[in-house]
């Protein structure tokens, strides 16, 4: 059995051959945290090719809130995105910043040495104007608004629907209704056997004063 | 004047606590049923649902929405969150469900076996505050208005003979009793003599001081401490019964960084000690004549509670 402390961290330089990382060799090389975001520069969103996106995260100010609501609106109305860098656990990220709504979102973006070339062979094949018309053409009829809630996944809908099917043949399904296994049931069991047990008294104690040991945990 | 229902903030009556089960015509018992306490703001069209720190609980437990069926008018119900096994409270099945994040797992787990909600007071029906009412004049109103349904139920009690239903309540292993006065009205976050609770078992917040590991290094027998008057820290003993597996992680994860060299009892040996800082409840028998627990049982980590 191997222990979470057992566990170390290396590279495999040759086949075989490791060096081995210990907690103060990443502490020397950690990015000093930081909790702020470095803004590099402005540039038009529509030129960050999508390649670049990695996820995407809902940002809030900590204090400044006007600052950040009128670097908000300027962003917003110029139609500007921000190109930064923060750190997010212990390595320095680039990310991107943009106003939508009057709130901030931000993506972090691969960095250019992490996108992998397009490994496809270059297309050198043209079409002559008349196709390229009719292409057009269709583009033009299909075209609508990006609605995100119009699409589902249907995949992931139906193993949800599989694993139902399967639970609902292996177990029973509790009755529903009134009477059947609800929590009344037991109160009405109880009460009434102490009826039957129990003649009205009409005794008086005072409740003993309050016994509660609490400790300040 | 604001209105309750719109507020949405009240924050239960509390409860005193007595050792002893007694008998007086001046109070009403009715079962104290190990769930969640819980606020349900309930009108026709809708239902919310509030746990006693104001956290809406409404999505957790999306079988519940069917109570808006049993209303006519606005009304605003105290009452206990349970899920039954076998036909009684079982608490762990309810913390398990409460612990869901996922959509399609509460939506399993909601069929499978439906939280219930027992409503034991009416604070507020069709714009009035009823907080002014006294407790039996309330539960007349909660009676006539509140239709039950299976996933509601209203709080049966009996009257006088609170020994005997103690009794009945530990022949049953229930949790225990309340004993609430008849003319008592509602404080809204107070804790006074007019609402008892009389357990069967005690629960007790402690501090996680340390823990025994298995032969695999894993988190075992939680150790379990508390400070006395002069601000030491004392021993209570070990649970084992009840401790989760998401739980001993959190444990283990807290004991990476968060050891402390020394022993903090000598009594046990071959135990990993920890910084006093996380907080659980245990629940148990009266204390046996050393001052541990009887039959511990672990009811889990309060995120709610942190020492200071």
């Amino acid at each position: 059995m191997n222990r979470q402390e057992d566990i170390v961290k290396g590279f495999e330089y040759e086949d075989g051959k490791y060096v081995i990382f210990e907690e103060k060799d990443f502490e020397k090389i950690k990015s000093k945290k930081d909790k702020n975001i470095t803004i590099e520069k402005f540039v038009n969103l529509s030129e960050v090719d999508p390649l670049y996106f990695d996820k995407p995260y809902y940002v809030a100010p900590t204090g400044a809130e006007k600052a950040f609501a009128v670097l908000l609106t300027a962003m917003e109305q110029e139609g500007k995105a921000a190109i930064a860098k923060t750190v997010l656990g212990t390595k320095e990220t680039l990310i991107l910043i943009r106003a939508k709504d009057g709130q901030m979102l931000l993506n972090t973006l691969f960095f250019e040495e992490e996108v992998t070339k397009n490994p496809a062979k270059e297309i050198t094949e043209k079409g002559n104007s008349a196709e390229l018309k009719m292409a057009k053409a269709i583009i033009e009829g299909m075209t609508g608004e990006f609605n995100p809630e119009d699409y589902r996944d249907e995949y992931r809908q139906k193993v949800r629907e599989a694993i139902e099917r399967k639970i609902v043949g292996k177990e029973i399904i509790a009755p529903k209704e009134k009477g059947v296994g609800t929590i009344a049931n037991l109160m009405d069991a109880l009460t009434k056997s102490l009826e039957l047990t129990q003649k009205p008294k009409t005794k008086k104690t005072t409740p003993k004063k309050t016994a509660s040991r609490k400790k300040e945990a | 004047m604001a209105d309750l229902f719109d507020e949405k903030n009240i924050s239960p009556m509390l409860l005193n606590e007595v050792k002893e089960p007694f008998d007086d015509d001046d109070y009403i018992y009715e079962l104290k049923l190990d769930g969640i306490r819980c606020m349900a703001y309930i009108e026709p069209k809708s239902v919310t649902l509030q746990n006693k720190r104001f956290k809406d609980l409404t999505d957790i437990y999306p079988e519940l929405s069917d109570m808006c069926k049993c209303v006519k008018k606005r009304v605003i119900l105290d009452g206990e969150l349970v899920v039954l096994t076998n036909g009684k409270p079982d608490f762990y099945a309810l913390q398990k469900r409460s612990l869901m994040g996922d959509k399609f797992r509460i939506s399993l787990a909601a069929k499978k076996n439906p939280v219930q909600f027992v409503a034991y007071d009416i604070l507020y029906y069709d714009g009035k505050d009823l907080t002014d009412k006294p407790l039996l004049k309330r539960k007349e109103i909660l009676s006539k208005n509140v239709k039950e349904d299976f996933n509601l139920s209203i709080s049966r009690y009996v009257t006088t003979n609170g020994v005997a239903f103690f009794e009945l309540a530990k022949k049953e292993n229930l949790e225990g009793i309340v004993a609430k006065k008849k003319d008592g009205l509602y404080h809204i976050g107070k804790r006074t003599s007019d609402w008892i609770k009389i357990k069967v078992m005690q629960d007790e917040d402690l501090l996680v001081l340390g823990y025994q590991p298995d032969d695999d290094g894993k988190v075992k027998d939680l150790i379990l401490g508390y400070y006395d008057k002069k601000g030491e820290l004392k021993c209570r003993g070990k649970v084992y019964l009840g401790v989760s597996k998401a739980e001993q992680k959190i444990i283990a994860d807290f004991a990476k960084k968060n050891t402390v060299k020394e022993a903090w009892f000598d009594k046990y040996k071959n135990a990993v000690w920890l910084k006093p800082q996380l907080v659980g409840t245990a629940h148990f028998m009266h204390e046996t004549e050393s001052g541990g627990m009887r039959q511990p049982v672990w009811k889990g980590l309060r995120d709610d509670k942190q020492d200071g």
